[in-house]
């Protein structure tokens, strides 16, 4: 769908708020929930980018899509923020897709603990409204590397209250959070957020796992979405029937067999279903798909037909 | 004794033949679900809304000849047992998604139907089906006959269940369940996706239950789902809740090779899965058809097809979906179909 830009806004030196309305005559903007992220498309390059920002509006209150970006050092960025601060204007129309949400606020937690690193401060933007508005607790913890980094701690401390407590952390100074009291001081019941570096999140994850939290209560922004690895050609050899079927590079392993007629029980064709699982007596397997467990992967005696490749050029399946 | 008086005291009419009778059209139109022809318990999931023009999974949510018929059997189901709708005081934001999800497709998808105007927060809908209109305040449940999703789930086909998604599961926390095949949301209300489909047999060993909801949850709002179910029923019997059991469980023993056309239907339940907009919840729409054999058997590829898929069912299989006592006589009635090719 096509967004006007209607607003923007610095919030401290490096990031600026943007705000899309629908264009005239395209009907109100899809909904979302707290954590939804907005994919839209930039005229950088050859052939532009699709940057994914999370929405920081409430669709509760609001008949707009609001994001909020930090502007990238040149060296470390494909353009995408740079081409937002310096040449987007009011006026300009970007395609969009419409929110997904991969980042959910739990409904029904006894306390939400959300801690942000610098710019993963964005989807608690839409979260802390609407945790307030249900009553529930909430602790914030950001961290950030200087003041020039602080973008919404003005915001965020209009929500403290008694049920809502926000620490602020400038690392420049050495100030830096402590996850283990942060983590070990929560009750049974209490859910964990992180958004922002790498490092962060796999630090908050470890020191959770350590204290024994249940995974399902520790959530975590992913942020690559698309698996950017190349698709190489393989064969594959049928040990049942001693044929070799070969796979392109153009195409999936349950489509090289579907051409060669071999039928495979098939369904969602993105690795999401598992349905065209098939045994692998030997090779290894790039898995690609989102639906083998940790466990299936480490016995390697399985992969998903639709998406998933060999590690190694070639595979012999028990077909 | 005044045998009138008990008669016209049942609460719902038992069958209702003559008004849910398949047109030559929604013959045309049966969502046939088997793809080949031996049982295979798959999650079989598609895109939704992708099929052709007039198909059954043409738009997210089908509407066809039996809507005014179902919309008043449904009406009649809830005044004799008003616990069919159930909603967890916590699912309000997601009865108002489904609200919203039902009036923006019904009014895209049929307009010569129903029609549904926004200002602001202020909205008016209007049903032509059932000659409604009511004007309410999006969002205020006081501005509404009744909770938003019994009002619009009492104007929309098929059976409708609203999951929360939290704690990395799924949760049945409200529904309007009045064509239920052998299950009641009463029961279920709360259950986590695994507890609900406790009673299936043999899939829980295959994994199907953990991998599917894992895909259930990935589902985003733009781009919702839909998996076939199916059964068979005795009778053109929409409401084979367990509720209603002892009116309808003896009924497996009438069959007899005379009677087996004109009573046996397939059941056939598209089920669609939207995710929902604001709180990320998760509707699961199930649109169930029915056909009797007699009007299957006029697409003689579905009797053939039919009758394999029934021979290669397990028994654990068929005793869950409550066939064995009349299946053989189904596969015999069906064996003029079998052309050995």
């Amino acid at each position: 769908m096509k967004l006007h830009l209607v607003e923007t806004a610095m919030q401290g030196p490096r990031v600026k708020t943007f705000r899309f309305q629908p264009v005239e005559g395209s009907g109100p903007l899809p909904a979302y929930s707290p954590g939804s992220a907005l994919r839209i498309h930039l005229p950088v390059g050859e052939k532009g980018l699709w940057n994914s920002y999370s929405l920081t509006s409430n669709p509760w209150v609001d008949d707009a899509y609001s994001i909020a970006v930090r502007r990238e050092d040149e060296s470390s960025s494909k353009g995408g923020s740079i081409y937002l601060h310096d040449r987007a204007k009011p006026g300009d129309v970007f395609e969009v897709e419409p929110p997904v949400n991969r980042f959910a606020l739990s409904r029904l937690a006894a306390k939400h603990v959300l801690i942000a690193g610098g710019i993963g401060i964005t989807p608690f933007l839409s979260y802390l409204p609407v945790i307030a508005g249900r009553g529930q607790s909430v602790e914030v913890h950001y961290s950030y590397r200087g003041g020039d980094n602080s973008a919404f701690t003005d915001w965020l401390y209009h929500f403290v209250n008694r049920y809502c407590r926000v620490n602020v952390y400038d690392t420049t100074v050495n100030h830096r959070m402590n996850l283990s009291l942060i983590l070990g001081l929560q009750s049974a019941g209490a859910h964990v957020y992180v958004c922002g570096p790498a490092s962060l999140i796999e630090a908050v994850r470890q020191t959770a796992r350590d204290l024994g939290w249940p995974a399902s209560q520790v959530h975590y922004e992913h942020f690559s979405q698309a698996d950017e690895r190349p698709r190489r050609p393989f064969a594959v050899m049928l040990q049942n029937s001693g044929r070799e079927v070969q796979v392109s590079d153009s195409e999936s392993l349950l489509e090289a067999l579907e051409r060669e007629g071999v039928p495979v029980t098939h369904s969602c064709r993105i690795g999401g279903c598992g349905s065209c699982e098939i045994a692998v007596s030997a090779g290894q397997v790039e898995h690609r798909d989102h639906c083998l467990s940790e466990e299936d992967r480490k016995a390697g005696c399985s992969m998903i037909a639709c998406v998933s490749r060999a590690m190694n050029g070639q595979l012999v399946l028990k077909l | 004794m005044n045998t009138e008086t008990l008669v016209s005291a049942a609460p719902v009419p038992p069958l209702m033949e003559d008004r849910f009778a398949n047109g030559a059209d929604s013959i045309l139109r049966f969502p046939f679900p088997f793809e080949g022809d031996s049982y295979n318990y798959t999650v079989n999931l598609r895109k939704a809304g992708q099929g052709a023009r007039g198909a059954f999974d043409e738009h997210w949510f089908d509407v066809d000849e039996h809507y005014v018929a179902e919309m008043e059997l449904r009406e009649k189901v809830l005044a004799h047992d008003p616990e069919r709708y159930q909603a967890l005081p916590h699912m309000m934001e997601h009865q108002w998604d489904t609200l919203e999800l039902i009036m923006e497709k019904y009014s895209t998808d049929y307009p010569q139907h129903f029609e549904l105007y926004r200002d602001g927060k202020r909205w008016t809908w209007k049903n032509k089906l059932l000659n409604l209109e009511d004007t309410f305040s999006f969002g205020d449940e006081r501005t509404l006959p009744r909770e938003p999703l019994d009002y619009i789930t009492r104007q929309a086909q098929g059976d409708w269940v609203l999951m929360d998604e939290r704690d990395n599961d799924l949760s049945m926390d409200a529904g309007m369940l009045t064509f239920p095949a052998d299950w009641s949301l009463k029961f279920d209300l709360g259950m986590s996706f695994e507890e609900w489909h406790g009673p299936v047999p043999m899939a829980h060993e295959a994994g199907v239950f953990k991998r599917a909801k894992q895909f259930l949850m990935r589902i985003q709002p733009a781009e919702p789902w839909q998996r076939f179910n199916w059964t068979m029923t005795i009778g053109r019997r929409w409401d084979a809740s367990v509720e209603m059991y002892h009116q309808w469980g003896v009924d497996r023993t009438s069959i007899t090779p005379e009677n087996v056309g004109q009573k046996v239907h397939l059941r056939v339940e598209v089920q669609v899965l939207p995710r929902l907009r604001r709180s990320h919840g998760l509707l699961f729409q199930i649109r169930t058809y029915l056909i009797s054999l007699d009007e299957l058997v006029t697409n003689p590829a579905w009797a053939k097809r039919l009758r394999r898929v029934l021979q290669s069912l397990p028994e654990p299989i068929a005793d869950y979906k409550g066939l064995t006592r009349y299946k053989d006589t189904v596969i015999n009635w069906l064996s003029p179909y079998e052309d050995g090719v």
